[in-house]
């Protein structure tokens, strides 16, 4: 798909508003994997040492949910501001379409107006590349929350391990572990889905 | 674009209007370039659907590089939506416009060109071999709005001021003015908001030495027919109590 044609334009621009909206929902279960994290430290200090392992895997799922949140923010401050370019990148090919337009039906050429248009190109074609460089840095963000994401499913894998040996507190510590494991597996779907959005616009 | 020569002195007033490839559901415009020994003056350059059509038509005039002003009598798209592509076009121009839309103006893309505000009072722009003026047209009607006015050339470039809706391929110039009168008559009555304004601006240009008037729509008056748009735009009612009056036939009736 082409985002220079008109009907690319509107799929690119409902495609990006689909992303930013799965996004938020990323943004909110960043949100629970956090208080799921603070729960599990909590239920991990009751019960002392026979959960002393649990502590450093709700440190990183803790720390996990933080920087999940702050990606997505950045995701959805990137895909604003590649809106705006692509808005920019339209009125620019739009300009120099008007301008081509007008020059075809000069009766003797304009060194002027030539010069106007090579300026013109020249400007499309950064914006082009501007535009194909957000793409890619938005695949890249999404790639790292996916394995943020990855990486919280195999702590979680862990953390059931360490909640087998903490006695009465192991319902507990497993239902943690299972609200993480699920809030990261509902991440890495969306960010496929979001993937593959950002893939058919490229 | 049919181009016509509307003044040939020291220096020359051309008129751009009834553009064959316009899109049938735009309304025609009239855009004028003042073209003073080397520098040229545009006029209600027009909408972003006109640009291509008037860039040959200017050409053909002058060198587009020789485009060292703008003016914008108010903030209407089909006046001035082309402005992002002459910002990129002269961008070493100058924009004359009101001061009040110089916000909202913007909004076409005005990057390069500078904005002059108008004041609300007017003002004047040397030209080589011309002194022109901005009159005051506010409520005429935009809140700010202004024509231009040329002593030399004695044209009155009036903005919406004399617009008519005419059918494409209309001639440019008014032949009988008793026919012209029901082309005008809706458009003034229902686009102009104000008596008051209406009769302090022809209060105002019944003072200046006018030969031809020039309006953004439709053909331009000349000789006698100028007096007689005066005479006939100050007997009508226009605006609100138009509107007004109309309700109250309508309620009489």
């Amino acid at each position: 798909m082409s985002i220079t044609s008109a009907t690319g334009e509107q799929d690119f621009f409902a495609r990006t508003a689909t992303v930013v909206g799965q996004l938020e929902g990323v943004r909110q279960i960043a949100n629970r994997i956090t208080l799921a994290a603070a729960n599990a430290k909590a239920v991990a200090a009751r019960a002392g040492s026979r959960a002393a392992g649990f502590l450093p895997i709700t440190d990183f799922i803790d720390e996990m949910g933080r920087e999940t949140r702050q990606l997505v923010a950045r995701v959805n401050q990137d895909a604003q501001r590649m809106v705006r370019d692509v808005l920019a990148e339209k009125r620019l090919a739009d300009s120099l379409a008007r301008m081509q337009r007008g020059i075809t039906r000069l009766e003797t050429r304009s060194a002027h107006l030539d010069s106007v248009a090579r300026e013109l190109v020249a400007d499309h074609a950064r914006a082009r590349e501007t535009t194909a460089r957000q793409l890619a840095g938005l695949g890249e963000l999404l790639q790292t929350i996916n394995d943020h994401a990855r990486a919280a499913r195999m702590m979680s894998t862990r953390a059931r391990v360490e909640a087998t040996i903490a006695g009465d507190y192991q319902a507990s510590l497993e239902s943690v572990a299972d609200t993480v494991d699920e809030a990261a597996e509902r991440i890495r779907e969306v960010v496929m889905k979001c993937r593959a959005l950002l893939r058919d616009i490229n | 674009m049919l181009r016509t020569e509307i003044f040939a002195g020291r220096h020359h007033w051309f008129a751009f209007g009834r553009d064959p490839d316009k899109l049938g559901h735009i309304i025609d415009t009239n855009q004028y370039l003042v073209r003073d020994q080397g520098v040229a003056f545009l006029l209600d350059p027009g909408g972003i659907e006109t640009f291509s059509a008037m860039l040959p038509a200017v050409a053909s005039c002058c060198e587009i590089s020789e485009i060292a002003y703008l003016f914008a009598s108010h903030q209407d798209p089909d006046i001035i939506s082309s402005l992002g592509l002459w910002d990129r076009t002269v961008p070493h121009a100058k924009l004359y416009a009101p001061w009040l839309w110089e916000g909202f103006l913007k909004h076409f893309g005005c990057h390069n060109i500078e904005y002059v505000g108008i004041p609300d009072e007017g003002m004047t722009l040397d030209l080589p071999s011309v002194r022109l003026q901005f009159v005051p047209a506010h409520y005429l009607h935009s809140s700010g709005n202004f024509h231009v006015y040329d002593p030399i050339a004695k044209v009155l470039m009036s903005g919406d001021v004399g617009a008519a809706l005419e059918p494409a391929g209309a001639p440019m110039f008014v032949e009988d003015f008793t026919a012209h009168v029901r082309k005008m008559e809706l458009f003034h009555r229902r686009w102009m908001p104000s008596n008051r304004a209406k009769n302090a601006w022809i209060a105002r240009v019944r003072e200046l030495d006018i030969e031809i008037m020039a309006p953004q729509h439709g053909r331009l008056f000349r000789g006698d027919d100028v007096k007689r748009f005066l005479d006939w735009f100050e007997a009508l009612e226009v605006g609100v109590t138009a509107l007004d009056s109309g309700a109250r036939r309508a309620a009489a009736a």
